[in-house]
């Protein structure tokens, strides 16, 4: 009702306009009217009423739209990218099972008694394309960090190949319009799902080296400017550190109070060094003497595996051929860690 | 009281030798003398003779470069501040007065430098004990504003030189 | 924010506690340098409107020292908005009332007259001597260089060091000392 009413009002105002054009192109009919548009003000806030009333537009799949074309846009996604699928298989890793399923629900509820659909999901894909990432992520960051230890490794690709990294790539490739999907708008898991398709897609079509190029450029590339650190909590750092120096032979760490400022005030701090027979190894700072032993701490640990914050960063250009994938070659872990086992393996 | 002394050792002198006045007022080792009393026996002859004393300042005087008739102050290029009161203080007498030119040896303008520096530390309490009996020792006893820390600008001493070159340069170049 | 990035943040922001001794030294000068710390512009990290300013505390203030004459020349004035309330008071009057409340106008006076003016006063702990309650003293952490040497009087030092001072100057032989 509302919507009818508003569009009359505007096909009203665009009447009235049209007259006055058809006023001025006709000279005879000229009538000088120069006075306030008194009506304007009322009509848009009317407008401007009616629209809030009916609350947020809803969302509207751009597939909807006449000059949507499919094709085209899965063409120009790969192009997009630089790399070259293969048509067929490019438009399977956008199909979703869920999609399938809702196009015959669809054709069954028209009355079409055994339909049958030309499309394929991209099941397979996404396992293929899930497995390819992650072997190779980890690979990656065995090459990059080889002083760091197994858990610490583990939980960088966790952070890499969790939904929320993976849909955040995805979205902004602009695949977000392009899948294939019962739910609308598209959620976080398909959307990552979608991700690990593609690169099961591009394994297939143009070999397993692209398919990791395109894992390393993309997916990567979103450690850029983190730190590695913050994904890897250590429960009990001091125990940690003194484990390790305990294996490589030398003191028991020995936290010491260097700094401090403002000790009665509420802005205190703190800093605190950490040695070893009298030789430093790490330092940390905090609001009390307790958080600034336990980053100190932390701080050796980061020293002993070369993870502080002035680290090498992780190479994103390196060539993905030149490493070698040996699914064995495991990092140490952090329960035998020592500064002889990691010493062969530095690069 | 050294004159006092020199003429009791000039009377010592010149009486005979069996006088019995007390030894107990006469000064034989005052930092202050210029001459001691010493005292010897020869036989039946008693000597008293008085031995000019070494200055007490002799072992820690500063050797100068005066080949070409500087002053002390000069030839060693010190750049004397107000607050050096170690220096300051060798020219002065004990009651803070600033000794003659004569005694001091030095050239006019460290003379007149000196004097004015004097007068800085003076004022800014950094030399109470040398001082007239008479006054405050301590300048925080001091009157009014004098009782509060000063500090002095050396530059603002205007140079002798500078003032007379004009016309001792002028008659030269005459 | 992991607690690296918190403790650092922490640690970049903490406010250092600065102990000044005003001994022997001229206030107008001493402001210039307290201001900079009062204000953090001593950090790499300083902007106008990022809060880093540090504490000073300041000892010894009723011991400054002005150049010359000042001590009798200086005069602060003020009024007291009716007709006929002004004031000027001499420097060593306002010192004799008060004797932080030269070094503390001085450093009010070296800060620009913006809003955060009081707020950063108040960060300046001025004490006339050496008495610093208990509570302000375990704050400290660091020292300000003084600008200027403390002189020492005559009288303080050992007699022996004067006597074996070098001399520039002997008397003549028949000089006789007063």
């Amino acid at each position: 009702m509302c919507k009818v009413c508003v569009v009359c009002i505007e096909t009203m105002a665009a009447r009235q306009t049209i007259l006055n054009i058809q006023n001025l192109v006709n000279p005879s009919l000229l009538t000088v009217k120069r006075n306030y548009k008194r009506w304007l003000a009322p009509t848009l806030k009317e407008l401007k009423r009616r629209k809030m009333k009916m609350g947020p537009e809803p969302p509207t799949r751009r597939s909807a739209f006449l000059e949507w074309n499919y094709h085209a846009e899965l063409f120009a996604f790969g192009k997009r990218l630089g790399e070259e699928f293969r048509k067929d298989l490019l438009q399977r890793a956008f199909t979703h099972r869920s999609y399938i399923v809702q196009e015959e629900m669809r054709q069954k509820e028209v009355g079409i008694e055994d339909p049958k659909l030309s499309l394929e999901d991209n099941q397979e894909f996404i396992r293929r394309g899930e497995t390819l990432m992650s072997e190779y992520l980890k690979c990656h960051l065995r090459v990059a960090l080889p002083r760091f230890p197994e858990e610490g490794i583990c939980a960088v690709h966790g952070y890499l190949m969790t939904d929320k990294t993976l849909a955040h790539v995805s979205r902004h490739l602009g695949t977000k319009d392009i899948i294939l999907s019962s739910d609308f708008p598209v959620e976080e898991v398909t959307l990552a799902t979608t991700l690990k398709a593609l690169v099961g897609a591009l394994a297939e079509s143009s070999g397993a080296v692209r398919a990791r190029e395109f894992v390393r450029d993309f997916i990567l590339t979103q450690l850029a400017g983190r730190d590695i650190n913050e994904f890897w909590e250590i429960k009990d750092p001091m125990r940690t550190l003194a484990d390790i120096l305990k294996r490589d032979g030398r003191g028991e760490p020995e936290p010491r109070l260097i700094n401090e400022s403002g000790r009665n005030t509420i802005l205190a701090t703190y800093q605190v060094a950490v040695y070893s027979d009298k030789q430093f190894i790490g330092l940390g700072y905090g609001e009390s003497i307790s958080i600034a032993v336990e980053m100190a701490a932390h701080d050796a640990l980061k020293r002993l595996f070369h993870t502080t914050e002035n680290m090498k960063p992780i190479p994103f250009t390196v060539d993905v051929r030149s490493m070698s994938y040996d699914e064995s070659k495991w990092n140490t872990s952090v329960n035998d860690w020592s500064s002889a086992k990691v010493e062969n393996v530095d690069c | 009281m050294i004159l006092g002394a020199l003429k009791l050792w000039q009377r010592y002198t010149c009486l005979s030798v069996a006088m019995c006045v007390p030894r107990q007022n006469v000064h034989l080792s005052c930092a202050k003398m210029i001459k001691e009393i010493h005292e010897s026996q020869e036989g039946n002859v008693r000597i008293f003779q008085g031995v000019n004393i070494l200055s007490p300042r002799e072992p820690y005087l500063v050797k100068t470069d005066d080949s070409r008739g500087c002053c002390t102050i000069c030839s060693l290029g010190l750049d004397v501040k107000h607050t050096d009161v170690l220096i300051l203080s060798q020219f002065l007498r004990s009651d803070g007065c600033m000794l003659p030119r004569r005694v001091t040896g030095l050239c006019r303008n460290q003379q007149k430098r000196m004097s004015k520096m004097v007068a800085m530390a003076q004022k800014a309490g950094l030399m109470p004990n040398i001082a007239p009996p008479k006054s405050k020792m301590d300048p925080k006893r001091r009157y009014k504003w004098k009782k509060y820390n000063t500090y002095f600008d050396e530059s603002t001493i205007k140079d002798v030189r500078s003032i007379t070159s004009g016309k001792k340069g002028a008659s030269t170049q005459m | 924010m992991t607690a690296y990035k918190r403790v650092q943040q922490w640690n970049t922001f903490a406010r250092v506690w600065h102990l000044y001794d005003a001994t022997w030294q001229n206030p107008f000068e001493s402001a210039q340098r307290i201001m900079k710390y009062l204000k953090g512009l001593h950090k790499p990290i300083y902007h106008p409107l990022n809060d880093c300013g540090d504490h000073v505390v300041v000892i010894n203030s009723g011991e400054i020292a002005l150049l010359g004459d000042e001590w009798r020349k200086r005069v602060y004035f003020h009024h007291t908005g009716y007709p006929g309330g002004a004031t000027w008071t001499l420097a060593w009057e306002l010192h004799d009332k008060d004797p932080t409340m030269i070094m503390k106008k001085a450093v009010y006076n070296v800060m620009d007259g913006n809003l955060q003016r009081r707020y950063t006063m108040q960060r300046l702990h001025i004490y006339p001597d050496d008495d610093v309650p208990e509570k302000i003293k375990q704050n400290i952490t660091n020292q300000i260089r003084q600008l200027r040497p403390v002189p020492k009087r005559l009288d303080r030092y050992a007699p022996e060091e004067v006597q074996r001072f070098p001399k520039v100057m002997d008397w003549p032989k028949n000089y006789i000392l007063r």
